[in-house]
């Protein structure tokens, strides 16, 4: 036993008492004697006894009076009677009472000893078993709360970013309350659509947590404006940061651009995509060309996609393998070309094939339970091509007016983070990406144009002819730097026309001559960088008597 | 299929990134790789600088009998390259 067992021993007579004591004491049990009633109930709210060892007829009373107090206070507690009176039917009325035992005076103390410490043992076990079941119902009440979080959370970031976007139908079930899989077709700011189909190891809330860092990084990163390839890098690197490395997240990438008329498919450890032309016939099957997301180090993820003009495809179709773990035909196993066979053979009318793949009987015989998630989803492009022109690019009406100028001294002219964070600030008004970016290679061109050649006077076309000779030329000049050397950049917003003005002066010797001097045509004479400029820019003007260049770009 | 070398270039391809691009594709240089792959998917911001370099990096390669693909550049960057007519020193994909 754990601990010294206490055994309270009611007995008037001093002889026995004494015997019984001995007894115990002998087995390392420690006894608490009394000798009346009164005494017993002195000890009721006393914890530490392990068992009611207790004659019968006391002199002050019956201790039979006892027993429905005992045994409703310490219910675990085994109560044993000890008397020479031998009315069986008063003992069957102790055994009613509560009492656990019964022993005939006068006392043996090796049957006493091997009952007692029989209940003792018992009444230990009993205890243990009371504490476990105690510990597994707290764990289960404790599991049960944090399944009801983790779903609420779940369910949260699943309304927050799945969208119900046009000409895409899609069905989800899951194996358990959680899913592993995940559809989610986000609009970006240049008005493609990207989809994703991700389908994590396992299933459960195993698998959903594998799935939360992608869903969130996914929104966020298509909304920022990345490209497709950027994203894919992106979520590979959220997982490997977040994600245990036996866990993986298969993925079909999809991207449907009106403007530039492309579809763009990246396929990593999923099903085949299935293309149908626009007489529902299947003209081609992507294969999954990479490894899911999560296995490969993101250095090592390949972001080629597949690349189909937007007019060559009408639909999609494409699933997760729960579909063939979940699915059967003729009481048989579907292996995947089953599966697009099937789906060729039901695109007839493309917008229920994917309640007609839903209603194929399930392994589960009761068609209630699922074995695996899975999910299966149709695109129409046509539709989805529609709804996304509907929803036209309104640029954001920049309001009001603003003029940033400053000017930049010496060394400090080597900060080559100055024009990038113009077009940050920029961003900051909620001009478009696009168009960030395309003020970014004109700061940058002019800003350039006037450190390399106007302060430092290195030859414009050195540039172009030789990289390694400019930069070579270009670390020598700055040497010779001072702080009258200068260039003033002001950029300046106008509301009414739309115009982003951008003037930039410097405290060299010009330009205009030695464009006029090599006269061979705008794109010869300023070189690739300015070209890029006159691409850009709405206005291009050199004023030689104040050494400024001044472009205005049109929003 | 010849082995492929990625350089995967970051958001801002100009003159700041010119010493990290030239370790980069000298190392690129040294494999035995036929085909250097420039990643543009995370590029976001292009300069003439940026320019510049790929065609020292083309003259390079060509004199190796190496290939250049540019893969999966959007946006401005994309329009950029267009603009340079850099679809005449490299493939894209």
């Amino acid at each position: 036993m754990s601990k010294t067992p206490r055994v309270l021993l009611l007995e008037d007579n001093s002889t026995t008492r004494l015997l019984i004591s001995a007894a115990m004491q002998a087995h390392g049990v420690e006894v608490v004697e009394t000798t009346t009633v009164k005494d017993v109930y002195a000890h009721l709210d006393d914890d530490s006894i392990d068992l009611y060892l207790m004659d019968i007829n006391l002199p002050d009373g019956m201790s039979s009076e006892l027993l429905p107090q005992l045994t409703e206070r310490h219910p675990l507690t085994p109560v044993v009677m000890m008397t020479a009176d031998t009315d069986y039917s008063e003992v069957g009325r102790f055994f009613k009472s509560g009492a656990k035992d019964f022993i005939n005076k006068p006392i043996n103390p090796v049957l006493l000893m091997a009952k007692v410490l029989s209940f003792l043992q018992n009444a230990e076990d009993k205890k243990a078993l009371l504490k476990a079941n105690e510990t597994y119902q707290r764990i289960t009440v404790e599991k049960a709360q944090e399944e009801e979080l983790a779903f609420h959370v779940y369910d949260y970031i699943l309304k927050t970013h799945a969208t119900k976007t046009e000409g895409i139908n899609v069905a989800n079930r899951s194996s358990a309350q959680f899913c592993g899989d995940i559809l989610l077709s986000t609009k970006a700011p240049n008005g493609n659509l990207i989809v994703m189909l991700a389908d994590a190891t396992g299933h459960g809330m195993a698998a959903a947590l594998t799935i939360y860092p992608l869903v969130s990084t996914f929104t966020a990163m298509v909304s920022k404006g990345l490209s497709l390839g950027a994203i894919i890098l992106e979520l590979s690197e959220k997982h490997s940061q977040s994600i245990p490395h036996n866990r993986f997240v298969a993925s079909i990438f999809i991207e449907i651009s009106p403007s530039e008329n492309t579809l763009k498919f990246w396929n990593g450890g999923m099903p085949k995509i299935l293309a149908f032309d626009e007489d529902h016939r299947l003209i081609d099957k992507i294969p999954s060309k990479n490894m899911a997301i999560g296995i490969l180090p993101t250095d090592m993820v390949n972001t080629k996609m597949e690349t189909y003009d937007l007019q060559a495809i009408s639909h999609l179709c494409f699933f997760s393998d729960g579909l063939i773990e979940n699915k059967i035909l003729d009481g048989k196993h579907l292996s995947f070309d089953d599966c697009y066979a099937l789906i060729a053979e039901k695109f007839d009318a493309p917008n229920d094939v994917v309640q007609k793949m839903l209603a194929l009987e399930n392994l589960d015989a009761s068609g209630e339970s699922n074995i695996d998630d899975m999910t299966i989803c149709h695109i129409d492009i046509g539709s989805a091509v529609a709804a996304l022109r509907n929803e036209s690019l309104e640029k954001n009406l920049i309001p009001g007016k603003f003029e940033f100028a400053f000017e930049v001294n010496g060394a400090a002219l080597l900060n080559e983070r100055l024009p990038f964070s113009l077009s940050e600030m920029l961003a900051s008004y909620e001009f478009v990406k696009e168009f960030c970016q395309r003020v970014f290679t004109v700061v940058t061109e002019l800003f350039t144009n006037s450190v390399d050649h106007g302060v430092l006077g290195i030859d414009s076309g050195l540039k172009e002819n030789n990289f390694l000779e400019y930069i070579s030329a270009r670390m020598h000049a700055t040497e010779e730097l001072n702080t009258d050397d200068f260039v003033k950049v002001v950029l300046r917003w106008e509301a009414e026309t739309r115009l982003l003005h951008i003037t930039v002066s410097d405290s060299g010797q010009g330009y205009q001559l030695r464009t006029e001097a090599n006269d061979q045509g705008l794109d010869k004479a300023y070189g690739r960088g300015l070209k890029l400029v006159t691409s850009f820019a709405q206005t291009f003007e050199y004023d030689p008597q104040t050494n400024s260049t001044h472009v205005a770009l049109h929003y | 299929m010849s082995q492929a070398t990625v350089i995967t270039i970051p958001e801002r391809f100009d003159f700041g990134t010119h010493k990290w691009f030239t370790e980069a594709y000298e190392a690129a240089l040294k494999s035995d790789a036929k085909t250097i792959v420039l990643d543009f998917s995370k590029v976001s911001y292009v300069d003439s600088s940026a320019l510049g370099m790929m065609v020292l990096l083309h003259r390079k390669f060509s004199s190796n009998g190496c290939q250049g693909v540019i893969r999966n550049p959007t946006g401005t960057a994309r329009e950029i390259l267009d603009m340079a007519n850099f679809a005449t020193l490299y493939s894209y994909e």
